[in-house]
Parts: structure tokens; C-alpha cells; sequence
């Protein structure tokens, strides 16, 4: 009849319980499994103990001369309450205008993503616009034309000869990175360019 | 008998809301002020005592939290209850006292280690207010032994957890008002309380009568 999968849904919610906090069917169910269960019975006495220690503790009071100390402490500051900040007007107008609030949403987003589509997209047209206007073309052509060849060749070398002997074609390894000093051994693409 | 219902008559039709007597502080009455001073300061000393174990802390606190209330009235928004908003202040103090290692200097000053009026501070702990102590002499030592234990128990947890169940089992707040107070969700305020109550009950299981 008790399963351990009761008591391990049950205990968790056995404060609840106490506080009477459950609805009525699950709490005829917990007591169900209470009348069954020994260790959650006795689970549920000791947290039922225990809050009612907690309730029975004196209420503490302050002492008999907290008003005059306060109203001593009060004199050296401006007795007049503050008036709301822009900060707490705006919060105020945000809670008091819910139908403002996608419209509002929606204008920071734009706010928001507009610059940096600038950034990204006009920045972009204005360097291929720079290079366009700086490079002579012919030239450009030709160098890009031989660098291309220089590359293929030093990666057909690097495909057949098979530096690692893993068949991967990977040059950088967490070996080749330690033993360089942590510099890699294979050239930057720059350095291609010397071969 | 007449004269008594009447004036409990007028003290009850005198009684006027929280919200109307922080609209009215908000206009600078220092008399609504008062009232609410007058109103939670028991609550929220008591509160606090059960944070810091220590009545000058508690004391100090308590005063600070009507400070912040005053200084902050005019941005007081009634999405939350008065209530609410000081015990928020409250804890916020307490942790912040925590922090600063303020607290956890025993329980030297503590409400429940004997009144003895003069212990180097003007008599300060001869003037605390605790009620409810029963006048027979053993259940009075009895209480204050147990007392005592109750609390150095509580500040065994670690303030969150702590802050949730004195909410609860000491100042009787719901659920519900706890999660407004902490600002966390519903089923963080039950499970707070949850291991708060197993953790005590491994601290209290001497005092525990089942």
C-alpha cells in the first residue's frame, strides 16, 4: 500500500501539510499515507513540533523609549518625505499606462538595434567601398591569382604527407601547441606566402 | 459597561487603514507617521530580533527600517502592502547586517538571557519590553532556556531560510505575502520553509514533543 515513491512525493510537501496549506483531496491523501507510513508519520510530528516551538516563542518587543529615539534620530534629517524622483515618475507612469507599454517596447528595441545595424552593415559598405576606390584591379588580379596557386600547392603537401600519421590532416594538435612553446607550427596564412 | 463599548467603538471607527494613513504621510503628516510607527514597530522588532538574535541590533534596525520608510514614503506605490514593504526593508537591512558581520556576537544581549538592569548601558535591558512570561519562577527559567535554544537554532540557518520561516511561524505571514515580501516565487517560499522546519528539528529534537 506504501510505496517508497509516495513517501518521496509526500515528505517534501509534509510543511504544507502542517500548515494545513493543501487542498482537499490531497490532504486526505497525505493523511491516507500518514496512517500507513511510519516514517513520514513520524516525519510529520517532528515538523509539526517544531513549528509550534516556533510559534510559541515570546513575542520581543522594543524598548520603551523607541518613539523618542526615533523622533531624535528624525530631527537631524528634513522632515518633509521626498518628493519622487523622475526615476519613480517614469516607473509610475509604466505601471499607470499598461497600453503603452508594447508601443514603448518596441521604440527601445528599435533604439536599440538600429546603431548597431549601422555598425555592422554601414561599416561593411564603407570598406568594400574604400578598397574598391584604392586598389588598381589588374594587379590585384594578378598577385590574388598566384597566391591562390602558392596555396593549393602547400595544402596538396600537407594532404599527401600525412605529418601526424592519424589520417586526419589536422596540423594543430594540443602536442604540437605545447612543445612550440604554445605557438602553433604551422605558418600563419601570412607566411604561406614565403614558401 | 456602556462608556467601555464606546470608546472600543471609537477606537475601532478611528482605526483607519494603512493605505489612508500612508496617503497622508505622503503629504507629511506626522501624525499618520506615528501611527504606523506605532502600529509595526512590535512586528518589526520582533522580526528582526529573530533575524540578529540580538536586541540592540533588533533596536538599531527597527529604527533604521521607519527612517527609509519616512524618507521614502512619497515613492511608496500600494502594488504591495504597507506590511509588505516594511518587512521588505527589514530583511534587506537584516542582510545587509549580516554582511557587514554586525550580527552573531552571541547572545550575549539576548531577550531571553536574564533582565538585569544596569549592565553597563544605562540599565538599556532592564526597559525591554517582553510580555507573556508566565509568573510562576520554573516555567519562567524553563521558557527562557527554551527560548533561548529556539534561537540559537534559528541563527544556525542561513538567512534566507531563516528570513522565510520567522516570516511565517513567528509573524504568521501567508505564503503568499512571503513571496510578495522576498520577491521570489511560491514554491521557493514553501521549500524555504520546508528545510528551514527540517533543519530546526534537527537543532530543537531535544525540545521536540511528539
Amino acid at each position: 500500500m506504501t510505496s517508497m515513491l509516495d513517501c518521496k512525493k509526500i515528505q517534501p510537501r509534509l510543511s504544507e501539510y502542517v500548515d494545513g496549506a493543501l487542498d482537499g483531496d490531497t490532504a486526505w491523501n497525505f493523511k491516507l499515507h500518514l496512517s500507513s507510513c511510519g516514517v513520514c508519520s513520524r516525519i510529520e510530528s517532528e515538523l509539526r513540533a517544531t513549528t509550534n516551538l516556533l510559534r510559541s516563542l515570546p513575542e520581543a518587543g522594543p524598548s520603551l523609549d523607541f518613539e523618542a529615539k526615533l523622533a531624535q534620530r528624525l530631527a537631524d534629517q528634513v522632515l518633509q518625505p521626498r518628493s519622487p524622483s523622475l526615476l519613480d515618475r517614469m516607473r509610475d507612469w509604466w505601471y499607470d499606462a499598461p497600453y503603452a507599454r508594447p508601443a514603448v517596447t518596441s521604440g527601445l528595441a528599435v533604439a536599440a538595434i538600429l546603431p548597431a545595424a549601422f555598425i555592422v552593415f554601414g561599416g561593411r559598405t564603407a570598406v568594400t567601398a574604400t578598397k574598391a576606390s584604392t586598389a588598381p584591379p589588374a594587379i590585384t588580379t594578378a598577385s590574388a591569382t598566384s597566391g591562390d596557386s602558392t596555396m593549393e600547392q602547400v595544402w596538396a603537401e600537407h594532404a599527401s604527407s600525412d605529418p601526424l600519421g592519424d589520417g586526419s590532416g589536422l596540423l594543430l594538435t594540443p602536442t604540437s601547441l605545447q612543445t612550440d612553446g604554445g605557438t602553433s607550427s604551422v605558418p600563419a596564412p601570412d607566411s604561406l606566402q614565403s614558401f | 459597561m456602556y462608556l467601555q463599548r464606546s470608546l472600543i467603538l471609537s477606537r475601532g471607527m478611528g482605526q483607519q487603514s494603512d493605505s489612508a494613513l500612508v496617503a497622508r504621510c505622503q503629504k507629511a503628516d506626522i501624525t499618520a507617521f506615528n501611527e504606523i510607527v506605532s502600529r509595526y514597530k512590535g512586528k518589526i522588532y520582533n522580526y528582526l530580533y529573530r533575524m540578529t538574535g540580538n536586541a540592540e541590533d533588533a533596536e538599531d534596525l527597527t529604527q533604521e527600517v521607519f527612517v527609509r520608510m519616512y524618507t521614502n514614503i512619497g515613492s511608496f506605490r500600494a502594488e504591495a502592502s504597507l506590511s509588505t514593504w516594511l518587512f521588505r526593508i527589514a530583511g534587506n537591512l537584516s542582510v545587509d547586517a549580516f554582511r557587514r558581520g554586525k550580527k552573531e556576537r552571541g547572545l550575549s544581549h539576548s531577550l531571553d538571557a536574564p533582565v538585569a538592569g544596569g549592565d553597563g548601558e544605562e540599565g538599556q535591558s532592564a526597559t525591554r519590553d517582553v510580555p507573556d512570561w508566565s509568573q510562576e519562577p520554573e516555567t519562567l527559567l524553563g521558557r527562557k532556556e527554551l527560548g533561548a535554544h529556539i534561537q540559537a537554532a534559528l541563527q544556525k540557518l542561513p538567512p534566507k531560510l531563516r528570513s522565510a520561516v520567522v516570516l511565517h511561524d513567528v509573524e504568521g505571514l501567508a505564503y503568499e505575502e512571503i513571496a510578495q515580501t522576498e520577491r521570489i516565487p511560491l514554491g521557493t517560499v514553501k521549500s524555504r520553509i520546508f528545510n528551514a522546519r527540517v533543519a530546526l528539528r534537527e537543532h530543537l529534537r531535544p525540545y521536540l514533543e511528539v
